[in-house]
């Protein structure tokens, strides 16, 4: 009897449970793109982390919940099963101007496209291949009017290449505002891709990107991405690397200062991602203190080796202006000094400078093993003039 | 048979007879021994991250209790699992404590309304168990804050008929923060005054100590809000987020507990001045293996003292190297990273980190792998390379060649053959003027410790894990057989909460946080002061408290996470036998098999189960 019974329950449920539930299948579409009003284009996004929809819908729901769609690389999205009726819904969270939450009807396949502005447009991206180096030069037109915290070179074998789908990223802080105008370079070795797919012409996926400061939850602003072949046997033979123990490698502001000129870090570098850019013009000095560094070489046998650009060499007069390292902690004392143009020779674009330690200008006993100051010094400089200095190192 | 079935629940007359198997408060709080079991159940339900936190669970320790040694250190910078190279196992349900903490909020506020109504005990007892009470909820309040931002407060025991009073809305986190400070002082002021002889019960200056950590978190997330300022209703109503004015606010309660605790003298460091680094390394290695013999420094401390589910841990089991594993098949899974060991000073270079160098260019920023046209520096034995490094290290990790319960524990990742070839993190052997090498150091898995994929029982950052370890304790087979204590306040964390709290707000004494954090160094051998500034103290403190269960919500209350973590690899040493002059070298390189790891800015604040029914605002992005 019992188990009759427990039989019979059993079946019960079995039955009672085999009905469909209640409920519509979802029959409604919604798809559409994010568009930048300026340009009429889509405004790249990420797949993964990236910019997000959120939708809620409204009827009789007690704490109705708020769903999410997010965007392809390309700005577009679309979500196929969605049910008709009356949603809010907001873009936000992204490399984008918010727009306050909408009010849609979504019925059989609806589109509906946000238009907005991005935070930043990069513009004119180019690629090319030098040595054994890609090199992305770009141009950035800010919206937001905030500084520009960083900007990027991302690389992946896949397509959708982001900041978080990415195998080789360089990423340049440079948290200042920018002009459209200004030429930037960002540069990747190749050698590590050859971890990733060691031999052949493989292709990879780069693309640049630029990220706002001050806007709440800020996304990466992306240009598109675009499939690079690189061709190993091509490249040419690995230079050595270039020696020395370098005591600036011009990668951040930290401890320089300048009288008359203005200083900043600048993407057409030498060495790593920046080099020191000044400009300015009549009495000028830039100068850095450090703590005393070791550098490992003497007075006979020892150089100075370091990059030096300038745009116009015209307004320099020879012997106004010198290089100076001093053991000191300022000018002038424990000094050795090179003269502009008549110890080295100068030339309008990036000049590489070996000064002979022998050579210099002494003032005062160096201590070669605790270094702690460097200077650049113009006497007088009749028109206004752009200097950039990188990898200063002594072998 | 159904109608009877229907019939008998509706005799309800049961439910006006008193229980038997209960007993009254009055009987239970009558003695001692009464209140300290019921302390004893409470206490044991205290968030307190020890030997049995993981991200899925807190004070949860089963007789299976597999977690796979995922403790909070292997998912920061300081660490990484043998076998799990992710930050966050769960990602933003990592920690989760929702239903957990209102449980025993619940349980709390119910010895709450019983002290009121005893009539057995004396007033001095029942004073105390009111200070219990308020150091067990801010302790609470505390762990929910961290997570959730602002909280639903629920100061009384609910009233189950009333089933719209349930819905309380979350305050906000400014006023929860106040809240947790609040209780804190309640605490303090009707807790013991004298510091409990063992550590183990709360006194006022547990609650102090609990007070100095919870504001120092609550005016981090006040100052660095700005650092991943988030968007959304929650934002809006002020339920997550607090102005810079707090900040202060909350810096001058760290700065007033930090300085009560300081002058009290109550606390000292455990031999504070060793003559030389090879016994600071001993002195500081012996607080962790037995906090009894170091009771001076000890401010609070959880008791592991039976073996067994619920009572011991798996510290010795999960922690162990290969090579002395005992009958434990499972050993090796904490790895300490080069992250890590790269911050350590030299005695040479006070006040500065330190990185492992280990060729002759200097360069320190390769992770390229091994190869020939490098030149490497050569050693002898592996553990000349850490000449210098800082006594804490060596009795925090272990390093290759060093000595571990009287067993040499070899950590090899290959070896470069007679011919120049390198053969690196593959299993392989070669004949060498009569001699067999091995890649790994040796002929069998039982015999080395290091780089192999064996069992997920090798490290893979060329560092063995030694702090909390038992030395005298042979691992068995068998889970929670580890009896170490954990210590859940520590002097130093309160000096370096203060050094931290003075340089952060200008308030407080620079003089005295100095001595801290310098005493803290001595402690460890250092002869020269350091400076007081905000990297010497962060510094500090990431080393001093290293796998203290620290570091995560450091970097969560600091907004560093997503600074640090953002496709990140953290790396690994590998140590090389050259066979052509028998030396070895080393290659700084990613944590093989490691991968990119990213923080999701979203989980500086933890999501909320249940919304839909509690109709509570949730937290941003979720």
């Amino acid at each position: 009897m019992k188990k009759i019974i427990f039989i019979f329950v059993v079946l019960l449920t079995f039955f009672t449970s085999c009905e469909l539930d209640n409920y519509d299948a979802p029959n409604a579409k919604i798809f559409g793109k994010i568009i930048d009003s300026e340009t009429g284009e889509a405004i790249q996004q990420e797949i993964l982390e990236g910019s997000r929809i959120d939708y809620v819908e409204l009827g009789d729901f007690e704490n109705p919940p708020t769903q999410q769609m997010r965007f392809k690389t390309d700005g577009s999205y679309r979500n196929d099963l969605m049910f008709s009726g009356k949603y809010h819904i907001q873009a936000r969270r992204g490399n984008f101007f918010i727009l306050p939450p909408d009010t849609i009807q979504v019925k059989g396949e609806t589109e509906y496209n946000i238009v907005t502005e991005p935070y930043i447009r990069i513009k004119n991206v180019s690629y090319t291949i030098e040595g054994r180096d890609i090199v992305a030069s770009f141009q950035l037109e800010q919206v937001a009017d905030y500084p520009v915290k960083s900007i990027a070179l991302f690389a992946d074998v896949n397509p959708n290449v982001s900041q978080s789908l990415r195998k080789l990223a360089n990423v340049a802080e440079i948290n200042r505002r920018v002009n459209p105008e200004e030429q930037f370079v960002l540069k990747m070795k190749i050698d590590p891709f050859m971890d990733i797919i060691p031999e052949g012409k493989p292709s990879f996926y780069f693309r640049v990107g630029a990220l706002i400061s001050e806007m709440p939850e800020a996304k990466y602003n992306y240009s598109e991405p675009e499939s690079i072949e690189i061709d190993y046997a091509s490249l040419p033979p690995v230079e050595p690397e270039i020696p020395g123990n370098v005591i600036d490698n011009c990668e951040s502001l930290d401890g320089w200062n300048s009288g008359g000129f203005q200083l900043s870090l600048d993407t057409d570098a030498k060495e790593g991602n920046f080099s020191l850019k000044a400009d300015g013009q009549g009495v000028v000095i830039y100068q850095k203190v450090f703590e005393p560094f070791d550098t490992q070489v003497d007075k006979e046998t020892g150089t100075l080796a370091l990059s030096l650009f300038i745009l116009d060499t015209g307004p320099i007069k020879a012997g106004d202006s010198s290089i100076e390292i001093t053991s000191s902690g300022g000018p002038d004392v424990g000094e050795l000094a090179w003269k502009f143009g008549e110890d080295f020779e100068i030339n309008n674009g990036w000049n590489k400078l070996e000064l002979k330690l022998k050579d210099g200008h002494a003032g005062g006993d160096i201590d070669l093993s605790a270094v702690n100051f460097i200077r650049i010094y113009h006497t007088a400089i009749s028109a206004p003039v752009v200097f950039k200095i990188d990898n200063i190192r002594f072998y | 048979m159904l109608i009877l079935i229907l019939s008998v629940g509706c005799n309800d007359s049961f439910l006006d007879v008193k229980p038997t198997d209960k007993i009254t408060g009055d009987a239970l709080f009558a003695s001692q021994e009464g209140i300290d079991a019921y302390l004893a159940n409470l206490y044991r339900q205290i968030p307190i991250e020890d030997f049995n936190a993981t991200p899925e669970a807190m004070n949860y320790n089963p007789g299976d209790a597999n977690n796979a040694g995922r403790y909070p250190f292997i998912f920061t910078d300081n660490g990484i699992g043998s076998e799990n190279s992710s930050i966050s196992p769960s990602g933003a349900w990592d920690y989760n404590y929702w239903e957990n903490g209102y449980r025993f909020n619940k349980e709390i506020n119910l010895l709450k309304d019983v002290i009121d109504g005893l009539t057995s005990v004396s007033e001095e007892v029942k004073r105390n168990l009111m200070g219990q009470v308020y150091f067990m909820k801010a302790y609470n309040y505390y762990a929910l804050a961290k997570r959730y931002g602002g909280v639903p407060l629920i100061t009384e025991t609910q009233d189950f008929d009333n089933v719209e009073g349930l819905y309380v809305p979350r305050n906000t986190e400014e006023e929860t923060w106040d809240y947790v400070l609040a209780v804190c002082d309640s605490a303090a002021l009707f807790l013991d005054q004298e510091p409990d002889p063992a550590r183990r019960k709360a006194t006022k200056w547990v609650a102090l100590a609990l007070k100095s950590r919870a504001s120092l978190h609550a005016a981090s997330v006040a100052k660095f809000w700005d650092k991943y300022e988030f968007t959304g209703e929650s934002v809006d109503k002020g339920l997550v987020g607090m102005s810079q004015s707090a900040a202060d606010k909350y810096y001058a309660q760290c700065v007033q507990a930090g300085e009560e605790i300081i002058k009290s003298g109550y606390f000292s460091l455990f031999k504070a001045n060793p003559a030389n680094p090879e016994e600071a390394t001993e002195n500081y290695r012996l607080i962790f293996e037995d906090p009894n013999n170091a009771l001076d420094e000890v401010i609070f401390l959880k008791g592991f003292n039976e073996i067994g589910a619920g009572y011991g841990s798996n510290q010795d089991n999960w922690g162990n190297p290969n090579q002395t594993r005992g009958a434990w098949p499972h050993p090796g899974r904490f790895n300490p990273t080069l992250d890590l060991i790269d911050t350590y000073e030299t005695y040479d270079k006070p006040g500065r980190s330190v990185p492992i160098v280990t060729t002759k260019d200097g360069v320190t920023e390769d992770y390229s792998g091994y190869s020939p046209n490098k030149e490497y520096l050569a050693f002898d034995d592996p553990q000349d390379i850490f000449k210098g490094k800082d006594a804490r290290m060596f009795a925090t990790v272990i390093v290759p060649n060093s000595i571990w319960k009287d067993t040499k524990i070899i950590i090899q990742g290959g070896y470069i053959q007679p011919d120049g070839k390198p053969v690196i993190m593959a299993d392989e052997s070669i004949d060498v003027n009569g001699k067999t090498y091995y890649t790994f150091g040796a002929s069998d898995p039982a015999l080395f410790s290091g780089f192999s994929t064996f069992g997920g029982n090798m490290t893979r950052t060329g560092f063995g894990f030694k702090k909390f370890l038992d030395s005298s304790y042979t691992p068995r087979l068998g889970w929670n057989f580890s009896t170490t204590d954990w210590i859940d306040f520590r002097y130093p964390e309160v000096l370096l909460d203060y050094a931290e709290a003075v340089l952060e707000s200008g308030l407080g004494d620079p003089v005295l946080a100095a001595e801290g954090l310098n005493m803290i160094r001595k402690r460890a051998a250092h002869k020269t002061d350091i400076p007081l500034t905000i990297k010497n103290v962060l510094r500090e403190r990431r080393l001093e408290l290293v796998y203290e269960n620290k570091r995560y919500w450091d970097l969560i209350r600091r907004r560093e996470y997503h600074e640090l973590f953002t496709q990140r690899e953290r790396k690994a040493l590998v140590p090389i036998l050259d066979l052509r002059t028998m030396k070895y070298i080393f290659i700084r390189t990613n944590v093989p098999r490691g991968g990119q790891v990213t923080f999701n800015p979203s989980w500086y604040y933890k999501p909320i189960p249940g919304v839909g029914t509690s109709g509570l605002i949730q937290n941003p992005h979720y």
